[in-house]
């Protein structure tokens, strides 16, 4: 997607009718469908995460220049090659930027998966701390949450984005 | 041989219209020789070195050169990967076997304090000699040169020119470049191509230049420059008639 217009054409109505299907209408048909399973309540945060991730992607290939490609073809670059030397790295501030934002929403996303149909997990302990109005258990859950976005952030998200963008740094 | 011919290249201008660029281009190169098509910018010459690079092939005509034969290029801007190290760059682009001859080029450009930079970290002249080697490290037999030394000092490009001369004549590779420096062209070239001031843009006069890359006495040189800028006046007030 992104470089081809036939399959564009093709998948873009499928991106935009997953891009807004509410995520409970997603979560309540996966648990539906394959049972109060954990698989079915994974399953159910992929699919609701995939839309954001296809068209940050997409909208890194659209921009993935042309001149490099024709390098690539002048000088007869591998497929391996090009994927590797070419198309990845012009696509890592994507893959980030897609990283960030998609830890934060599956977050939240299983949460609400866990709160609607598991029996174990934070977002079930959250409804129980809600049913027992019991303020302390709720922030008490919310906190290690919050430490190991921020540890995740800190020590994998933003170490890759300064990898991927190293050479940005090097102009003369 | 490498044999061009290209009887037409449009681009599509308007809905239903398409515009012609290039027209009744045709010439040949035999195995070693440099020609040089000379003409002024915005008129199709890059257009028709992506043609024989093979880059675009919405044309009507052709270009044939045996199957067996390597194609270096060296763009109008250096294009290196900013992405990765100068020593990288040319890793990624040059076979196995030729690292060895790669290595050797690197001496000869004197690029070897440098490999360990980024494109970014070079200066236009130091990144031109990168473009230039990793053009020339995969030996090539077709060496397509676009302005390759377009924007840079005349002392460099000047040198760049003798380095470069040695290498095409030791190793045999059949060179085109295109050039709006008639001084690069008479430097470099066997044969000059004078491309048209028209749209659609065509050759209009081919001059022999059999002094090329040897030391050419003022005198002639002179005289061969003179050839030149006479044609490409009266081709000038050709078209103002």
């Amino acid at each position: 997607m992104g470089r081809v217009k036939t399959i564009d054409r093709l998948l873009d109505p499928w991106t935009v009718i997953l891009l807004n299907v509410p995520a409970l209408v997603v979560i309540v048909l996966s648990y539906i469908w394959f049972g109060l399973t954990e698989t079915a309540a994974i399953g159910a945060v992929a699919l609701n995460k995939l839309p954001n991730v296809i068209i940050t992607i997409r909208e890194g290939a659209r921009s993935l220049s042309q001149e490099y490609e024709d390098l690539a073809t002048v000088f007869k670059f591998s497929a391996i090659n090009r994927l590797r030397h070419i198309i990845i790295p012009q696509l890592g501030p994507y893959i980030a930027a897609t990283m960030r934002t998609g830890l934060s929403l599956v977050w939240k996303l299983v949460l609400i998966v866990e709160l609607l149909g598991r029996s174990d997990g934070i977002g079930f302990q959250i409804n129980l701390a809600f049913q027992l109005f019991d303020m302390r258990l709720l922030l008490a859950y919310a906190l290690p949450f919050i430490t190991l976005m921020l540890i995740i952030e800190t020590f994998l998200v933003q170490p890759f984005e300064r990898r991927v963008s190293r050479w940005r740094n090097n102009d003369a | 041989m490498l044999e061009v011919s290209v009887e037409t290249k449009s681009f599509a201008s308007d809905k239903n219209c398409s515009k012609s660029i290039l027209s009744s281009i045709h010439f040949y190169l035999k195995e070693g020789e440099v020609g040089a098509i000379l003409g002024p910018s915005g008129y199709g010459k890059t257009t028709l070195m992506r043609i024989i690079a093979g880059l675009d092939k919405d044309f009507i005509g052709n270009v044939t050169y045996p199957k067996s034969w390597r194609l270096g290029a060296v763009f109008q801007e250096p294009r290196l990967l900013p992405w990765r190290s100068i020593s990288d760059n040319l890793k990624i682009s040059t076979p196995h076997d030729q690292q060895e001859y790669c290595a050797k080029l690197l001496d000869i450009f004197g690029l070897n304090k440098h490999l360990d930079l980024f494109p970014g970290q070079l200066s236009l002249g130091l990144a031109r000699r990168v473009a230039l080697v990793r053009a020339l490290a995969i030996k090539p037999d077709i060496l397509l040169l676009d302005e390759p030394f377009v924007s840079l000092d005349e002392q460099l490009a000047q040198e760049l020119r003798i380095e470069l001369s040695r290498v095409i004549d030791a190793s045999n590779i059949t060179t085109l470049l295109v050039t709006h420096d008639i001084d690069e062209a008479i430097a470099l070239s066997d044969r000059l191509y004078l491309f048209s001031k028209t749209i659609p843009a065509s050759i209009h006069e081919v001059i022999d230049n059999p002094m090329a890359r040897h030391a050419l006495a003022p005198e002639a040189a002179r005289e061969l420059k003179e050839k030149i800028l006479t044609a490409l006046s009266k081709e000038q007030t050709k078209q103002a008639n």
